[in-house]
């Protein structure tokens, strides 16, 4: 942690002499916990029924995520534990097994000979064909990675992913096995036939992966890298293809510029979560106070930087944009206040002034002298800033209000109660009623659990690890909704169903859907960007211990050693000078 | 787990757990009974715990879940009694003098949300490192040293705020005067 400035001091020491007729005396505490061990070791405990003897040392010994889902769900251990294990080991045990294959092939391939016209032009040919034949069994492959979340649900999708990977290195070490037996191994050829299968894989598993909207459910890293990896390996390959002389220039250039444009169109941006895609839309947004345009999303943005604890950037010309709209009386959408409000660009002279206007003088009245329940769409959360920035309110006036938003609280099945439950948090926020948040936190945690949409879902196009709003209706996640969802996280913490991984997975993929081609409506990415910094830095994620990081990494695992395998293949080949020199070229 | 292992526990976890805990029932006496109760429950149930009781991050995990028991064992008993709010119990006690600038502090304090609220309690009831609080919350210690920042900063701003509030209040009433 960084060291704490002047004004931090002089807070904390604040803090601890606030906090200090409650600090308890060591020793007495210490005394009475062992006490009370005293007490209750005399007294007879229920047992409660305990796990098996296995299903404990497996709990012990593993991280504490799987430990604890473990004990949880005895009877899914192999779900729990055994998959991720068994995909990064059929990795491994491909990666070993295509190495000494190759190694074998590299061995006993028939001595390479100078090359003969007819014979050479038929080896050829019948090695297109077999390289034909395994691009159609990757095509299989591409339809098992669609059909993955309708077969074995949504998070299971990259699971299959990490298998494919496997499959292929397995394709590959029989591929150059075959080009050993027919005298044909040369690095050129094995160069080509790479890039080749590479380019398959990159499509099966990546392109269209991203194309149906998978979601990796535990990596940290996120499957971009792995796909910016694959592409930059199919670039290597193309280079060493030119470079063997088995490839021209322009088919070349054609690969290459084929990556690049695959590289700078689909595959996202590699950085993790960071506020400066957050900061550069605030920066740059044009803040037209005519349209509603973007706005949404400003407050979005703002409201995440100020969560994460960074500084916003200069927003003076926001600030002009409103000051005027509301010197001039014009009649801006309730969302630009709302936003307005919520990066706290309205001072108390322009509210009072605001305040002033027929219509919003007569929703404020109407706020204090109702009864009923407080329903405010999203974007009139500015009336209840207003109000507070403009009306001495006093304790009873307060109390009446906390309770109209009470009374608001979505108990019946409809459409949007999780935004509703947000809403009636923030403005208990704004109310500074923090035990009616914490009051309603098992309700808010209850709602976030029924609009999940887990990792289980088996649907095809339904977006796991988002929030819906509507459970009966719609299967799949919303962006506003699941920003909603983190929000209300925030106020009054996770539910026990709601796996942060996923959701940051998820977070991820929908902040990453959109890239250069459409980076001019840049807002529809905001909510999921604000959404993902949010959760990891206001909100947290568990930690993870070494093994579940590694489990968590097994589609770049399984990236990396497909890649290492072609390596070892093009290694193990020998090159065109060294055929010159022996004078097999 | 042995005897010098729990004494390690009740030094590394007690403030953290006791904020924790106050947080979640709205009263300080309790938080701290209750504190009590999950530090002899943990030890009642040591056999549980496989893990290495060094551990700060698995030990904080442990105590969470048997804290989480404990609390809602203690909420459904008293389900019928409404608990004392935080604040009226901060009132309640005795203060020798209390300045402005702590009137301040407790008006903003109060105005910050409560996951804000209750993170400041955990790290500043006693003299807390990140690590033990981080384990308590099941977060990585970046993101406890994270929120602790942002309820600094928010509880600064609000102070300010509050300040100037009450100074326009004052020079308004000196006007009307």
């Amino acid at each position: 942690m960084s060291e704490p400035s002047e004004p931090d001091l002089q807070l904390e020491t604040e803090l601890r002499q606030k906090l200090a007729p409650h600090r308890p005396d060591p020793e007495a505490f210490e005394r009475r916990v062992r006490e009370r061990i005293r007490e209750r070791e005399n007294q007879p405990r229920v047992e409660t029924r305990e796990p098996s003897r296995f299903v404990r040392w497996a709990a012990a010994v593993l991280p504490p995520d799987i430990g604890l889902a473990l004990l949880a769900k005895q009877g899914g251990f192999l779900s729990t534990l055994a998959l991720p294990v068994l995909v990064v080991a059929s990795g491994f045990g491909a990666f070993i097994a295509g190495k000494r294959s190759i190694e074998k092939s590299a061995r006993e391939s028939a001595p390479p000979t100078a090359p003969e016209p007819n014979r050479w032009k038929m080896a050829k040919a019948r090695s297109l064909q077999r390289e034909s034949l395994i691009h159609v069994l990757l095509q299989f492959g591409v339809l098992l990675v669609i059909a993955a979340p309708l077969l074995f649900g949504g998070a299971r999708a990259f699971d299959i992913v990490a298998l494919l990977l496997a499959a292929s290195m397995g394709l590959l070490a029989f591929e150059v096995r075959w080009l050993a037996r027919a005298g044909l191994m040369r690095r050129g050829s094995v160069a080509r036939m790479c890039s080749g299968l590479l380019c398959s894989v990159y499509n099966m598993c990546f392109l269209w992966g991203s194309a149906f909207g998978l979601v990796d459910p535990s990596s940290n890293v996120g499957p971009c890298w792995s796909a910016g990896l694959m592409l930059a390996a199919i670039t290597l390959c193309a280079l060493a293809m030119w470079h063997e002389r088995a490839a021209s220039r322009w088919n070349t250039g054609l690969t290459i510029g084929w990556c690049l444009c695959v590289f700078l169109a689909l595959t996202p941006a590699l950085s993790p979560s960071s506020p400066g895609y957050l900061r550069r839309y605030i920066r740059d947004f044009a803040a037209d106070t005519r349209t509603l345009q973007g706005w949404r999303e400003l407050g979005f943005a703002g409201e995440a930087l100020r969560a994460a604890g960074e500084d916003l950037p200069h927003l003076a010309h926001v600030r002009t944009a409103v000051d005027r709209a509301i010197e001039s009386g014009d009649a801006a959408h309730p969302g630009i206040w709302t936003a307005a409000a919520r990066l706290g660009l309205i001072d108390d002279a322009h509210w009072a002034q605001l305040a002033q206007r027929k219509g919003e003088r007569y929703k404020l009245d109407q706020i204090l002298a109702l009864d009923g329940p407080l329903r405010l769409l999203d974007y009139d959360e500015y009336q209840l800033h207003m109000l507070l920035a403009t009306r001495e309110l006093d304790a009873a006036q307060r109390e009446h209000l906390a309770r109209r938003v009470a009374a608001a609280w979505p108990r019946t099945p409809a459409h949007g109660r999780l935004e509703t439950a947000d809403m009636c948090v923030r403005l208990w926020s704004l109310l500074c009623r923090s035990d009616q948040i914490e009051a309603h936190g098992p309700e808010a945690r209850a709602l976030l659990d029924e609009h999940w949409i887990s990792g289980e879902e088996r649907k095809l196009f339904a977006k796991i690890g988002g929030f819906t709003s509507d459970p009966a209706k719609f299967r799949t996640s919303f962006d506003d909704t699941t920003y909603a969802a983190v929000d209300l996280i925030a106020h009054v913490g996770r539910s026990n169903g709601v796996d942060p991984f996923l959701l940051r997975g998820h977070a991820r993929s929908q902040a990453e859907r959109f890239s250069l081609w459409i980076a001019s409506i840049s807002q529809l990415q905001v909510s999921s960007h604000a959404a993902w910094l949010r959760l990891e830095r206001e909100i947290g994620l568990p930690q993870r211990s070494w093994l579940e990081r590694v489990l968590a990494e097994r589609v770049l695992l399984a990236t990396l050693l497909t890649l290492l395998l072609c390596v070892v293949a093009l290694r193990a080949a020998p090159s065109r000078a060294e055929l010159v020199r022996r004078g097999l070229a | 787990m042995d005897e010098p292992d729990l004494s390690r526990w009740i030094a590394a976890f007690r403030g953290p757990l006791i904020g924790l805990l106050a947080s979640w029932r709205g009263n300080w006496r309790d938080a701290e009974e209750l504190a009590a109760d999950v530090f002899a429950e943990a030890w009642l149930s040591r056999a549980r715990f496989d893990g290495d009781a060094a551990d700060i991050e698995r030990a904080g995990a442990w105590l969470r879940g048997i804290a989480f028991r404990v609390q809602a064992a203690a909420a459904r008993r008293e389900e019928r009694r409404a608990a004392a709010s935080l604040d009226g119990v901060e009132v309640a006690q005795p203060e020798a003098e209390v300045d402005e600038r702590r009137e301040l502090l407790d008006a903003a304090f109060a105005k910050l949300a409560a996951p804000q609220q209750s993170i400041l309690r955990m790290f500043y009831l006693e003299e807390t490192s990140a690590r033990e609080v981080a384990a308590l919350l099941d977060i990585t210690t970046k993101a406890a040293e994270e929120r602790l920042r942002a309820a600094r900063n928010e509880l600064r701003e609000l102070v300010q705020r509050e300040a100037r509030q009450r100074e326009r209040g004052h020079s308004a009433q000196g006007a009307r005067a």
